[in-house]
């Protein structure tokens, strides 16, 4: 068999088996919203590991993490800091959430905010700003994919059908059997795209420098401004600290607060589990290291990828690998980009459908899993013809969705901590939090210190929040004690 | 250690680590050499506070269960 015959049946073997592990996984879950969205609450431990690790690295810490250590040098390692600091806060908040879930019957994060801060026009505005995150998110995703089918083919298949045919699949085990395809998927896929990106993190320096540490030794010689903080900005000058520092907090509370990840909480079996997730979640943020040791790899490497992003698959291709390691590769891939894009899609539905929609207009059950299946295709139609048009990095997509998801932070933390918070201070703190961080976002020249706009926002956000609080009338004491005092 | 002692432990050394990869600490650790297992030290730096919030983690959750078994 040629080369390209085996690469193409390696990533049809795994597509397969990807969409055969979704599809099976649903038969174990009931034909409810609830298992749907939430899965019955049955996740144990190596679900929820796999679940929480392969859906915060996708194909932007797969392809756009060795994009930045390439082009931006130690700028890259903002990544590799702000998982673990946005995970840590889930050791108590994720039993308190789940605790309020089982409570109320809770699937979503809205739901939590709204059952203490009654105002459907807020369960409106969370489910707005969600979708408004996710679809870049779900883009990137896209984008990763299609990137990777391109240049493995050489061009063959080009972005748009690549992009199409990998969703395609995630398309069809969400729809199929919702969460738990999600569930059981990321589990299939982290494995694999930990175990690929630890090989050709250690093989490719190995090739191509004879080891790390002369990898780097050569990069400090001949490219010293790559290993020094804050590294680079997009078009090559130095990044400015305060840009570096305030990216690694807007993406630590951003994180914490990704809705899609926010709403596994009420899938864990129990509140240990989610502890132990999180215990473990560093195991998996380790997996950067050999991620940017790849992009690494290709700061001496005579020719150059047309765009940074590229620089993994365009250094796979071009070190003479055996057609399986660079199928593997392509899976390992494919693997980062829908294990996150499944997760996406997913939450994006049940958002939409349950905050958006429920609120205002009560449907059945039945009709709740319908509308659910037609927006995760809907949002993945949207995402699909961003993916084929858009022309920014995919770190700097991803960034702008964090600054909008900063924003929850301090809602939900009064939602569950802060007895003295009142539905109009969390309204427009949120308001206020959410339109500093769009004006910043639009108008980037006007950042104090280069500061991230989700940071700046929240700089309004909070004593907004803490003002109009303080100023109203405290919450019936009752109602607030059911969800501080749990 | 009681389980108040590694609450309060982790929430010191969570923040800790989070003013250890900001600026002004950061800039103090900017040097890539020397390289620790063959990484820059920035690079090391930064797996050194991941892996101590393993370790913090671990031993707080130890310590619940050891309240939750009294």
């Amino acid at each position: 068999m040629d080369k390209s015959t085996v690469i193409t049946f390696i990533i049809f073997a795994y597509l397969a088996v990807t969409l055969g592990v979704g599809i099976v996984a649903g038969r174990r879950a009931s034909r409810s919203v609830q298992g749907f969205v939430a899965g019955d609450r049955d996740f144990g431990l190596l679900v929820m590991y796999f679940i929480t690790g392969a859906t915060v690295f996708s194909a932007f810490a797969f392809l756009g993490g060795p994009g930045w250590a390439y082009s931006r040098g130690a700028a890259a390692f903002y990544i590799l800091t702000y998982g673990v600091l946005g995970m840590a806060p889930w050791y108590a908040m994720g039993p308190k959430a789940a605790a309020l879930g089982r409570r109320f019957g809770f699937v979503t994060q809205a739901q939590l905010l709204v059952g203490r801060f009654p105002s459907r026009a807020l369960s409106a505005v969370m489910a707005l700003l969600t979708l408004a995150a996710f679809v870049p998110y779900v883009t990137i995703q896209m984008r990763g994919a299609g990137i990777v089918i391109e240049a493995v083919t050489d061009g063959a298949v080009p972005l748009a059908a690549g992009a199409a045919l990998a969703y395609g699949i995630v398309l069809l085990y969400v729809l199929t059997s919702g969460v738990s395809a999600v569930g059981w998927t990321n589990t299939f896929q982290g494995v694999f795209m930990v175990g690929i990106a630890w090989a050709l993190g250690i093989y490719l320096p190995n090739r191509l420098y004879g080891g790390v540490g002369p990898m780097f030794e050569q990069i400090l010689a001949n490219r010293p401004e790559l290993l020094s903080l804050p590294g680079l900005d997009g078009s090559g000058e130095p990044w400015s600290w305060g840009a570096y520092s305030t990216a690694i907090l807007a993406s630590a509370i951003g994180l914490t607060m990704w809705p899609h990840l926010f709403m596994k909480a009420f899938t864990a079996r129990s509140d240990a589990t989610i502890r132990r997730t999180v215990i473990l979640f560093p195991t998996f943020q380790l997996f950067l290291i050999p991620v940017f040791l790849i992009g690494f790899a290709g700061v001496m490497f005579p020719e150059s990828p047309e765009q940074s992003d590229f620089i993994l698959p365009f250094l796979i291709l071009r070190s003479d690998l055996p057609a399986l390691v660079v199928g593997l590769f392509c899976a390992g891939a494919l693997s980062a980009s829908m294990s996150t894009g499944d997760a996406l899609l997913h939450g994006a539905a049940s958002v939409a459908v349950q905050d958006g929609v429920q609120p205002f207009r009560s449907l059945t059950d039945r009709g709740q899993r319908l509308l659910m299946r037609m927006l995760v295709v809907a949002v993945g139609a949207v995402a699909y013809l961003f993916a084929l048009v858009e022309r920014f990095s995919l770190v700097d997509l991803l960034l702008a969705s964090y600054g909008i998801i900063a924003q929850f932070m301090p809602s939900l933390l009064s939602a569950m901590y802060w007895k003295r918070a009142t539905t109009t201070g969390v309204v427009w703190g949120l308001v206020a939090g959410s339109a500093v961080s769009v004006f910043f976002f639009r108008f980037p020249e006007l950042k104090p210190f280069g500061m991230h706009e989700g940071i700046l926002g929240l700089v309004v956000h909070v004593p907004v929040l803490l003002i109009v609080s303080l100023l109203g009338k405290a919450q019936d004491p009752e109602h607030v004690n059911r969800y501080v005092n749990v | 250690m009681t389980l108040r002692h590694w609450q309060r432990i982790a929430w010191i050394y969570h923040i800790a680590f989070a003013g250890a990869v900001i600026w002004p600490v950061q800039a103090f650790v900017n040097t890539p050499d020397p390289f620790v297992l063959g990484l820059p030290r920035q690079m090391a730096w930064a797996a050194f506070w991941v892996l101590g919030s393993l370790f913090v983690l671990w031993r707080l959750d130890a310590a619940r269960a050891r309240t939750d078994d009294a």
